[in-house]
């Protein structure tokens, strides 16, 4: 994949430190709101196609999808794919009402997006000097998707993996801009690095 | 007489972040080193009376360097400047000889005031 | 009004529910919304606690609070996973099936002037018509699910109707064919037997002329010819070949009885979808069915007849009661679960004629009992029942102005008993005419 389409190697590398320093506030940020310590992996960027993006769903257990979208000099879309396994445990550790039905799993996947949508961009933004707006998270399901009629060709990805100490449990969120915000992006970078 | 200081970052932005950031009346000599090992080679050429670490670098990372020169009883002043500022981080990051610990983004009124409190301003 | 002031105006009328709260979680102001749904004036509730307003959901609003203090981002929750997070009346007390309102709920923090988030807003949409369009929306799509399931299996069943249909128009197909040969090896078989029956006679003639021969030459003192007898009777094994012609002739006439019996059997079953009335003989109509499915029963039970003597005829479509008959003796049959027996009984009175075909089979359990007439209810595995034959069997009776009846015990037997009115000709035409002009005025 060409990776080096819209954002040059210097720009990539303030990005990257950018993301690894939002990541550093998020997993603090959540370790007071979860009880338990997150383990946050350095986000990964890379572009991306509709046809990429679409195996990006491919899981092999049970998972959640849920996705939501942010408003702001950038705009674009966050998607987070959480495991089924853990949810529960999980739940329990924020105090959710047990047992969990299907109802309520349902929140805590809307939810959990929320925090971590949240959490990354928030320190994405704040150091970026720009401002954002997250609208609320909704379920869906990647397979009624029909990826033929996204009209963009690449996207920026940035992923980032979570897991948590002691449960069986991970997720994936993705923060995709389109073209348009990539170049604001990159336009921000380069202020930043002179 | 100008002070030895290298700034160890992989990052890019975060090294001039770091230059940017150090106060102009601190008559500084930087050398920067893009991971742990050129951070410790820095160290051995006597070229870092003044360390500015990140944790988080390829080959080795800050940790792994906190660790060498408490072997070497280095009497290199190490100042962290991380993105990981979960409180088990810090917490190691003092026990391995750091003298302060800042976070990501870095703040120039918190790096001055640390490089005050090492009495170097 | 300054601006203050009408901002605080416009805020408090607003059609959403407005609330704000201090880190400690305590009310710094709620709209009118709040304050009437709840009956507790904004003048009652400032500086409570939000948690302790509302205990039901505190775990739930703490949780919610506490992230936007931290994260400094929107949460929010939705109608679908927490219908109710504000003990609010529904929003439509009168006409709705509701009793609560259904809330989306977004929590937003507000910044200080130091970038710093020491409030937050609660605000709260009353979500209770789309709620209950979207339930009702559910409720519609699961209905349709269900009579869409319904519908697949109606079309499995009326696949395999057709494809039973297929079959009996093979099986016409096929009857037409046997009709045809049956008609072409009656003839042969006619004079086949006949001549047999001429040669039988011919040769009790010859064997006794050949007898009587061999006592002359007997007779006659010469023992030469009686050597050259001796030989020639030896030699030709005369004497095996003289006792064993009648028995030949005896066997070739039986035969030739069975393929005549068998021929006729196919010629009138050829025409078992013919549904023309004539004056029948039940018994005959019974006989030539137990032929066509001797195969089908001599394994399983053993066949007793009571028919009554002196039967009348009945004036009834005969082949379309053979149909009747074969499908309750192949069903008596499937029911052995070992060699049984199958009573088939005849009777008359002025009125009626009355046929049972009782089985000792496993009988029918009490729940299906009902069921049995319903077309394609079968107990039978896939391929082997279409559960068609006894629907049909009934739509023939019902035809014929008749009842069919069942009695079942469980593990003992089932007896069918079939009464059919003794109509003259004139009586089933009218009936007839009547049936036919009903259909077209389109009752039946
Ligand atoms: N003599 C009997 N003994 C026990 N059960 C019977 C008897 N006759 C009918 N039944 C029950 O009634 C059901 C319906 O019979 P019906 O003749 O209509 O259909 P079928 O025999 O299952 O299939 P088909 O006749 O179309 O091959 C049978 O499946 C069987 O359960
Ligand atoms: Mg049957």
């Amino acid at each position: 994949m060409n990776n080096h389409l819209l954002i040059n190697e210097l720009q990539r590398d303030a990005l990257q430190e950018i993301m690894n320093i939002s990541m550093g506030q998020a997993a603090n940020a959540l370790a007071q709101l979860i009880n338990i310590r997150v383990i946050l992996s350095i986000p990964k960027i890379s572009m991306t196609t509709p046809d990429g993006l679409q195996s990006f769903y491919h899981a092999a257990s049970p998972h959640h999808f849920a996705r939501q979208s942010f408003l702001g000099d950038m705009h674009g879309e966050v998607i987070s794919v959480i495991s089924d396994e853990g949810c529960k445990e999980l739940g329990e550790a924020m105090s959710y009402d047990q047992p969990m039905d299907a109802n309520s799993v349902n929140e805590l996947v809307l939810e959990l997006t929320n925090i971590l949508a949240g959490a990354c961009l928030k320190g994405m933004v704040d150091q970026l000097g720009s401002r954002l707006h997250l609208a609320a998270p909704s379920l869906f399901e990647p397979e009624q998707q029909l990826h033929s009629s996204y009209n963009w060709h690449h996207a920026l990805l940035l992923e980032i993996l979570f897991a948590l100490e002691h449960i069986s449990f991970s997720s994936r969120v993705v923060i995709c801009l389109d073209e348009a915000s990539i170049a604001v992006l990159a336009g921000k970078l380069n202020e930043m690095l002179d | 007489m100008s002070l030895a200081v290298t700034i160890a970052d992989d990052s890019l932005l975060s090294r001039k972040n770091v230059r940017k950031a150090v106060p102009t009346d601190l008559v500084a000599d930087i050398t920067e080193a893009c991971n742990g090992v050129e951070a410790l080679a820095a160290v051995n050429a006597g070229k870092a009376e003044l360390l500015f670490l990140d944790l988080q670098m390829p080959v080795l990372d800050g940790f792994g360097v906190l660790e060498a020169l408490q072997k070497q009883n280095a009497n290199t002043i190490v100042i962290v400047i991380s993105a990981d500022i979960q409180p088990l981080a810090v917490e190691r990051v003092y026990k391995l000889g750091a003298f302060k610990f800042l976070q990501k983004p870095l703040d120039p009124s918190q790096l001055r005031a640390a490089l005050a409190e090492v009495g170097l301003l | 009004m300054d601006r203050q002031q009408l901002f605080e105006d416009v805020v408090s009328q607003l059609a959403i529910g407005v609330c704000i709260v201090d880190s400690g979680y305590n009310l710094v102001y709620w709209n009118n919304f709040f304050a009437d749904r709840l009956q507790m004036p904004m003048a009652d509730v400032e500086g409570k606690s939000l948690l302790e307003l509302f205990p039901d959901q505190a775990t739930f609003l703490k949780r919610k609070l506490q992230s936007v203090f931290v994260l400094k981002n929107a949460s929010f929750s939705y109608w679908e996973q927490r219908p109710v997070v504000f003990q609010f009346k529904s929003s439509r007390p009168i006409t709705g099936e509701e009793c609560q309102m259904y809330q989306n709920v977004e929590i937003y923090p507000i910044f200080n002037t130091d970038n710093a988030v020491d409030r937050v807003c609660i605000t709260v949409y009353d979500m209770t018509v789309t709620a209950s369009y979207h339930q009702q929306l559910t409720r519609l799509t699961q209905q349709l699910e269900a009579e869409k399931q319904q519908q697949q299996v109606l079309i499995n069943k009326l696949e395999e109707a057709h494809n039973q249909l297929l079959q009996s128009e093979k099986m016409a197909a096929i009857g037409q064919l046997a009709a045809g040969v049956a008609h072409e090896i009656n003839n042969p078989v006619g004079f086949i037997f006949s001549n047999l029956q001429s040669l039988q006679d011919y040769l009790s003639r010859m064997l006794k002329y050949v007898d009587l021969l061999s006592k002359i030459v007997d007779k006659v003192p010469q023992p030469t010819l009686h050597q050259l007898k001796a030989d020639y009777v030896q030699r030709n094994q005369l004497a095996m070949v003289l006792a064993d012609c009648p028995d030949l002739l005896n066997e070739s006439l039986d035969g030739a009885e069975r393929v005549m019996a068998i021929v006729k059997s196919l010629k009138e079953f050829s025409h078992v979808d013919s549904k023309e009335w004539s004056a029948a003989d039940i018994t005959s109509g019974i006989e030539s069915t137990l032929r066509v499915i001797n195969n089908e029963l001599k394994y399983k039970a053993e066949v007793v007849r009571h028919y009554a003597a002196d039967l009348p005829a009945l004036y009834c479509q005969p082949m379309q009661l053979n149909q009747v008959f074969m499908n309750l003796l192949v069903n008596a049959a499937q029911a052995m679960d070992s060699f049984g027996r199958i009573e088939i009984d005849v009777a008359f009175d002025e009125q009626k004629m009355v046929v049972k075909i009782r089985d000792s089979g496993k009988g029918i359990a009490p729940e299906h009992m009902k069921r049995i007439f319903e077309p394609f209810f079968t107990t039978k595995p896939v391929g082997q029942g279409t559960g068609l034959g006894l629907s049909l069997s009934y739509t023939i009776i019902r035809r014929h102005k008749g009842s069919i009846n069942v009695e079942s015990t469980p593990g003992v037997g089932t007896c069918f008993i079939i009464e059919l009115p003794r109509r003259s000709e004139l009586e089933v035409q009218q009936d007839e005419a009547s049936l036919a002009a009903a259909s077209q005025h389109g009752v039946l």
